[in-house]
């Protein structure tokens, strides 16, 4: 870590603070004309990266942004929102002034609170752990520069040539409103957000022969930069190592065969299984039992009460599958709101679905035994359970099979099956009779993540993957997965892909 | 909506600086202020849509500024029927001329799918000829062989002219236009249906009633007119209003003047419940099942007009008199029976519930107009309160719908409440399956009556003796016909009450 980093505290002047935060505020409340509510949702982000290509750096930044949503919700009721990255007087003040015109675009329902309102209950936020990294944010741009040093130097000794994206983050959000405060019998409304922050760190490389033909990737993303900063050199070897392996790929024939996915293949083939988990407002149980809608974990409609049943309680992939999360589990890292459904969930236990995410109406309705009102988030981070069979195992055991690094470009064909289509990519090699024989050209693929957690033979050691934030600012979304062997997965053609 | 987004960064000390220079102005709290004027450049809209969203948005601005001056919420009051022979306000009037002006609508050119967003817009500044050249555009693209587009759009052009229209309404030049396009209906059974809109699509304004009834008088001679002619034929494939197959023009005519009498006739009704509910609920169901041309006892699936009504039943009763609380509804007294149903309604941040319904204020203004009146709520337990679960009990969801009532002005109204009977679906899946209650199952009258009591809104006007006069149904606050039908019907109660003493 540099002195830079040293120097860094735990109020990191790139980022606001709590009190910044809720100084935006009141300061917009206070500018605020014609009476009704005003809220403010603020997400700031520092971001060092760096990039290069064909062993050299092609780019390297540091960006820093504020975004300053203002709400203002007129007595009329109509809302009107505007965002501004300029926290000055005069900024702030005509973004107020410009969600009150915006409010008054709108036909609003009439009035608010008619009526008798309680109390708010004191909802507070559930514990887990923490998920900012002083590593993280003191990886300034010297240190940057010595990572991908070194993530070159190996491929550029072979003759070979290494591209790859260092990003390092840090962020805070946080959503504050002055409506209903005087039903409040907590810190925070039931509009809220509370202050949160947490960094973000994530690596990858690409290394190509010079014919182009070979291709080796590795990568991995956490929040703490420590624990990729000590894998680097490992992660260069392993990117370097299966270039030279992949050299003078074969055509094989498509069709179904033994694979053995290396975690992070797991992790990019379940992704679209693990979305329908559910998040509030994202496919989760809202869409389960829609009658409306297709949802992979949708059973069917009983008349006997008129409702759609979803296939919680059935028994959905493999029995060895667990696919669950912690807030306290300092490897995976989640940010959770007050409003979240605290404690460990356990989405897959031994194959069988348990729950699904929901928002916070239908958890009222469900009324599952959680006291207060509260969301429960889908699989944003997860963790999956593992077994013991090591890689080396697992390619002794193989006839037959394909040896898969990881997919791409992958694209959801039916949302009852979840029948996907996508690429292997930087990396395919055929097993013959328990050893690696061959790097093989690509293939297309198209296959379901839940038919192929149902034909698991075999499972290793859950590992971080590399699974990094979709945008700037966005959510942590780690996890742990393990190598899976399993049959019968469907290749549909070859792709010249590399 | 505009947005304020800008990508311009600035470095984290410039921030510090330019904050200082700026922040010349000190903060002052709320104050009230006059709105500034934020039309938009219509000489930027080139549609039809643009411009009629043009006019929502001007006169969605006018009731905000009304309701900034006034503070008065427009929710909570009777709709006023009479407004719609109030003028335009000229914000509204020059939005459209300016609009018109800019963009190329033109009554020959423009897509003939547009015409209901054109011809108001021709109807508020006033070229009439105009907006009837897109109407005749309009009907003339009719299937006059199907029934059913043939009476959407007589239909839509009678409310054009009157009851939905955005200037005073001129329904006489809504029935010309239909008078004429009828000369091309041959087939007698369409021009029925026509016929039938003519006389049940006109003015909701009280004021207008008899000006209604006299111009519905003149349809339905000019339709008997047309009756004598085809009298006594047997018309081929016919289906009529209830899909029945085979009907004479006999029939027809019958179902016409039945029509006309329960949109027109309600002094006749009136007079039939002055003399007993049973005359009432007997006159109602013979003409509904006339006009509807179904059996008097399917009247309007299975409403319980003039059947007894049941005794309710509770767990809890607040607000009642009596100790224990006598039995409601309550003899000798005319109840207004409300079935409640908490309605979860999202609000901007989604996570609101509203048990206290806006359509108390309907009752409320009853309440105060008819002391007499007993107003009987009927709830039963969903397991929160807006945003409160924890420890909820029977008892105290009660209270807290007492408050909600009491907070709204129904301080008299009695509430009770039933525990929500039913089951929970084994977990994981643990969502409440409801069984009916007993109020539901002995308002349901042996299955006659759906009611549908967990979703949707019932209020039953019950008379003296306990008999049922008048059920309203879904959105009660929806508006004023139905608050002005149940306080007609209450006076006539208590009237028919004091003669007899």
């Amino acid at each position: 870590m540099s002195e830079a980093a040293r120097k860094h505290g735990e109020e990191d002047s790139r980022i606001l603070s709590e009190a910044e935060c809720k100084q935006i505020l009141e300061r917009a409340h206070a500018m605020a004309q014609g009476g009704g509510d005003t809220a403010v949702h603020i997400k700031s982000w520092w971001q060092g990266e760096l990039r290069w290509a064909r062993n050299r750096a092609s780019l390297s930044s540091d960006r820093r942004n504020i975004e300053v949503t203002v709400f203002r919700k007129t007595d009329y009721g109509t809302i009107g929102e505007v965002t501004t990255n300029q926290l000055d007087d005069a900024a702030l003040e005509e973004a107020v002034r410009a969600a009150e015109r915006a409010s008054r675009m709108e036909i609003g329902p009439g009035g608010e609170r008619k009526g008798f309102y309680p109390k708010i209950p004191a909802y507070t936020r559930p514990p887990s752990a923490r998920i900012w990294s002083e590593a993280t944010v003191g990886l300034d741009t010297e240190v940057r520069a010595e990572v991908a040093r070194r993530m070159i130097a190996p491929a550029e000794a072979e003759g070979f040539y290494s591209a790859g994206y260092l990003e390092v983050r840090a962020a805070a959000t946080a959503s504050y409103t002055t409506a209903f405060r005087d039903l409040r019998t907590g810190e925070h409304g039931l509009d809220e957000q509370p202050y949160i922050q947490w960094t973000q760190a994530q690596c990858s490389t690409t290394v190509r022969d010079a014919s182009g033909m070979g291709s080796g990737w590795a990568g991995l993303s956490s929040y703490d930069w420590d624990r990729i900063g000590s894998e680097i050199d490992v992660l260069a070897a392993r990117a370097v190592q299966k270039c030279k392996a992949s050299r003078n790929p074969v055509a094989l024939e498509p069709g179904r065969y033994t694979v053995i996915l290396e975690p992070q293949a797991v992790a990019d083939l379940i992704e679209s299984l693990v979305t329908r988990l559910g998040a509030p407002g994202h496919r989760g149980r809202e869409s389960a039992e829609n009658p409306l809608m297709e949802h992979p974990f949708q059973l069917g409609y009983d008349n006997a009460t008129g409702l759609m049943l979803s296939k919680m309680g059935l028994k959905v992939v493999d029995e060895r599958i667990t696919i669950s999360h912690d807030p306290m589990d300092p490897r995976l890292g989640l940010l959770m709101s007050h409003l979240e459904r605290p404690g460990p969930v356990t989405w897959i236990e031994n194959g069988v679905l348990k729950r699904l995410g929901h928002n916070f109406n239908t958890g009222i309705k469900a009324l599952d035994g959680i006291n207060g009102l509260h969301q429960l988030r889908g699989g944003t981070g997860y963790r999956m359970s593992g077994g013991d069979t090591s890689m080396e195992e697992m390619i002794r055991t193989t006839r037959r099979g394909l040896l898969v690094t990881r997919f791409s470009n992958i694209r959801t064909l039916d949302e009852n099956s979840l029948l996907s289509t996508g690429l292997t990519r930087d990396g395919l090699w055929l097993i013959e009779n328990g050893e690696i024989t061959k790097a093989v050209k690509n293939f297309r693929f198209t296959e379901s993540p839940i038919f192929m957690l149902n034909n698991v033979e075999q499972i290793g050691e859950a590992v971080p993957v590399f699974r990094p934030t979709k945008e700037e600012g966005g959510e942590l979304t780690p996890a742990i997965v393990p190598p899976i062997k399993a049959r019968d997965f469907s290749f549909t053609s070859l792709v010249d892909a590399v | 909506m505009r947005f304020m987004r800008t990508t311009k960064m600035m470095p984290a000390f410039l921030l510090a600086v330019a904050g200082a220079m700026l922040n010349a102005r000190p903060v002052t709290g709320q104050e009230l202020f006059e709105w500034p004027d934020t039309a938009v450049d219509i000489s930027t809209y080139k549609t039809v849509e643009e411009c009629s969203a043009a006019v929502g948005r001007v006169r969605s601005q006018i009731k905000v500024r009304e309701y900034h001056a006034t503070h008065i919420d427009r929710d909570t009051i009777p709709d006023d029927l009479g407004s719609a022979k109030s003028p335009l306000p000229s914000a509204v009037v020059e939005t459209v001329r300016a609009c018109l002006n800019a963009a190329s609508a033109h009554v020959d050119t423009v897509g003939v799918d547009a015409w209901d967003l054109l011809a108001p817009l021709y109807l508020i500044i006033g070229m009439d000829d105009s907006a009837r050249a897109v109407v005749e555009r309009r009907l003339a693209e009719v299937e006059l062989d199907n029934t059913e587009d043939l009476k959407r759009a007589v239909t839509d052009v009678l409310l054009l002219y009157g009851k939905n229209s955005p200037v005073p309404p001129k329904i006489e030049v809504g029935d010309e236009i239909i008078l004429a396009f009828l000369d091309k209906i041959p087939d007698f059974r369409n021009r029925f249906a026509v016929y039938m809109q003519l006389i049940v699509t006109g003015s909701d304004d009280p004021a207008m009633y008899d000006e209604m009834a006299a111009r519905a008088r003149r349809h339905l001679a000019r339709f008997m007119a047309e009756y004598d002619e085809a009298a006594g034929r047997e018309l081929e494939d016919m289906s009529n209003e209830s899909g029945r197959v085979g009907a004479t023009s006999e029939e027809l005519l019958a179902q016409l003047e039945a029509m006309f009498t329960l949109v027109f006739g309600k002094d006749q009704f009136h007079d039939s419940l002055r003399v007993s509910t049973a005359a009432y609920a007997k006159a109602m169901r013979k003409t509904w099942g006339r006009a509807s041309d179904v059996p008097p006892e399917a009247y309007m699936d299975g409403q319980p007009l003039g059947e007894r009504a049941p005794v309710l039943e509770g767990d809890i009763w607040l607000g009642c008199e009596g100790d224990p609380c006598e039995q409601y509804p309550r003899a000798g007294r005319v109840s207004l029976v409300w079935f409640y149903t908490p309605h979860l309604r999202e609000i901007y941040d989604n996570i609101r519930i509203t048990n206290c319904s806006d359509y108390t204020y309907l009752l409320r203004r009853l309440s105060n107009r008819f002391p007499e009146l007993d107003i009987v709520v009927v709830a039963q337990t969903v397991g929160r309160y807006h945003y409160v679960k924890e420890g909820m009990t029977p008892e105290r969801e009660a209270q807290l719908i007492r408050k909600c009532l009491d907070s709204v002005g129904l301080d008299r109204a009695v509430l009770t409440m039933t525990e929500s009977p039913g089951w929970r679906l084994p977990e994981p899946d643990g969502r409440w399956v409801d069984q009916p209650t007993a109020n539901w199952t002995n308002y349901s009258f042996d299955g006659r009556w759906s009611g549908k009591f967990r979703n949707t809104d019932n209020a039953l006007l019950i008379d003296q003796d306990g008999y049922i006069v008048h059920v309203g149904r879904g959105t009660i606050g929806g508006g004023g016909g139905l608050e002005r039908n149940f306080a007609e019907l209450i006076e006539i109660l208590l009237e028919r009450e004091k003669a007899k003493t």
